[in-house]
């Protein structure tokens, strides 16, 4: 497998609402990751996360290099080279998922669809920003209506019989309906699957889109939600391929891949590929 | 004779009763659990202050999002015929009128006769509807009505970039975390939301004169904005535009009751 050029490729992913960073190392291995809730300090808490992880792996700004993106991304780390959210879906994809094709990213605040070339680079895409009904907000707000944790409404979904449809497509009238429907009587797991089936009503149509070709990813922090995955999957009629890692760590790890010395030195890169797990 | 007209929005309960063609008595209540509560005690309020009973009133028609599980009402028109009609009622030159309520927003487009000639809403979306107003109020601390008032002493709005409802949410919590004055983010998020209602004014060929009716239709801010934004001037309603809707129904039940010959 192919080099890593720095001792340590660190990539942060600084997103609409968790920090991701994780850190290559020499083998092209994880050598470690962290996650943190953004709030409203990027800066101190990227600083801090990136703090962290060289302490723990004793090792020195100098001796690694740093890629950073996401939306909180833009001038919050000077020593690390800003890249756009898609070139790093498509890196770190291609990177986890050497055949990867299409990355599908559901992250808190948008939906993206990237078509991959064998060498990792953006061939076309596809972005939801402008509405939260197809991305994580909209699960995080009616999981409070339910009061079920993210990770509890996955699970409780697929346990459900028949699902109750969410008719309000936007996310602020899905918060009072799903309540509406608790008390008509409806049951949580009923609702969860019909939150979840609403979401997939909304991302499906981005990827169909693009005509997406296999192997498929599915990236970002919704992509845990096994019952969303499921579902989505059933849609497509496509199978997603298992990164090996949390889903939500690709763009983190797109851009370690693409990242370059503290110096802005292009020679310290990481290439992607091969079996390093 | 007294007509009754019930309008059952999202938000709020409306409703108007007329004595022939005078309103003599009015109730606006927020929404209780359902519609049948709402209705019934917004209308035993205003008869109540009237010091009468229900069959006193000779015709009672119902209109709103509530409208079919209003119990006491002998028919239910769509919120649009309403609107339209009470507009028409209270200023015969109006021929388009903006209805900005609490979980939607309409466009409607009436001939010289006051009738409909067509409309479009949108209620699938909380932008560009009360409910959005409400959002931002309540992360400013502000009442609804101190929204409007705040953001008219603005020197420099700040600029909203999302549209959805959400998103503008974040956007604002990073302005308060920047304190960013509040007259100055009250006055951006008049401007989106006016903005957002202009976009739904643009896509029916409209005609002077213009109103605006609804809830929303009391907060300056919105208002001031949405006039800049199109370029016109909304004609001031004698009546309070949050009952139009409930006045129009009442018309109907004039229109309808049996005992009154129909006049239009």
């Amino acid at each position: 497998m192919d080099e890593v050029a720095g001792d340590y490729a660190f990539g942060i992913d600084a997103g609409s609402s968790i920090l991701k960073i994780v850190v290559v190392g020499g083998d092209g291995g994880l050598a470690s990751s962290t996650t943190a809730r953004i709030g409203g300090d990027p800066t101190g808490v990227v600083g801090a996360g990136v703090k962290k992880l060289l302490r723990e792996l004793g090792v020195k700004r100098k001796q690694a290099t740093f890629g950073i993106t996401g939306r909180n991304g833009r001038g919050v780390a000077k020593f690390a080279e800003y890249e756009s959210e898609l070139s790093c879906l498509a890196a770190g994809g291609a990177y986890l998922v050497p055949g990867v094709r299409t990355v599908v990213d559901t992250g808190s605040f948008s939906n993206k669809v990237v078509k991959v070339d064998s060498s990792g680079r953006v061939v076309e895409y596809a972005v939801n920003d402008v509405c939260s009904s197809g991305a994580g907000m909209f699960l995080e707000l009616v999981c409070k209506s339910l009061d079920v944790s993210l990770d509890e409404l996955g699970s409780l979904a697929l346990e459900a019989g028949d699902p109750v449809p969410i008719s309000s497509q936007c996310s602020i009238f899905a918060e009072s309906e799903v309540i509406y429907l608790m008390n008509e009587g409806k049951g949580v797991p009923e609702i969860a699957a019909g939150v979840c089936q609403s979401i997939v009503g909304r991302i499906a149509p981005l990827v169909s889109k693009l005509r997406p070709e296999p192997d498929f990813l599915l990236a970002g922090g919704v992509a845990k939600n096994p019952a969303v995955r499921s579902m989505l999957s059933r849609e497509l009629g496509a199978e997603f391929v298992d990164p090996g890692v949390d889903p939500q760590l690709v763009g983190a790890f797109g851009a370690a891949v693409l990242g370059k010395g503290a110096g802005g030195d292009p020679g310290t890169r990481v290439y992607g590929g091969g079996d390093w797990r | 004779m007294k007509f009754g007209g019930i309008d059952i929005g999202s938000l709020t309960g409306k409703a108007v009763v007329l004595e022939d063609d005078d309103v003599v008595g009015s109730a606006i209540i927020p929404v209780r659990r359902n519609p049948v509560l709402t209705s019934t005690l917004v209308y035993n309020e205003v008869l109540d202050g009237l010091g009468i009973e229900a069959s006193d009133v000779a015709y009672c028609v119902g209109t709103g999002y509530g409208r079919e599980r209003i119990p006491f009402v002998q028919k239910s028109l769509s919120e649009i015929s309403c609107h339209g009609k009470g507009a028409h009622f209270l200023d015969p030159e109006v021929r388009t009128i903006v209805d900005v309520g609490g979980q939607d927003c309409k466009v409607i487009c009436l001939d010289d006769d006051g009738d409909l000639l067509d409309f479009v809403m949108n209620e699938k979306c909380a932008a560009g509807t009360g409910r959005y107003l409400e959002i931002m109020a309540d992360l400013l601390d502000l009442s609804l009505d101190q929204l409007g008032s705040v953001s008219l002493k603005a020197k420099t709005p700040v600029a909203m970039n999302s549209t959805c409802s959400i998103y503008a949410q974040a956007e604002v919590l990073q302005y308060i975390a920047r304190k960013t004055r509040k007259e100055d983010i009250a006055a951006g998020i008049s401007r989106a939301m006016a903005e957002r209602v202009a976009g739904l004014v643009r896509k029916l060929a409209v005609a002077p004169e213009f109103t605006i009716t609804g809830g929303v239709a009391k907060n300056a801010g919105v208002v001031r904005a949405l006039e800049d934004i199109l370029g016109v001037e909304f004609r001031p309603l004698s009546f309070d535009p949050q009952l139009v809707g409930a006045l129009g129904a009442a018309r109907f039940a004039r229109e309808s009751s049996p005992g009154e010959s129909t006049r239009r």
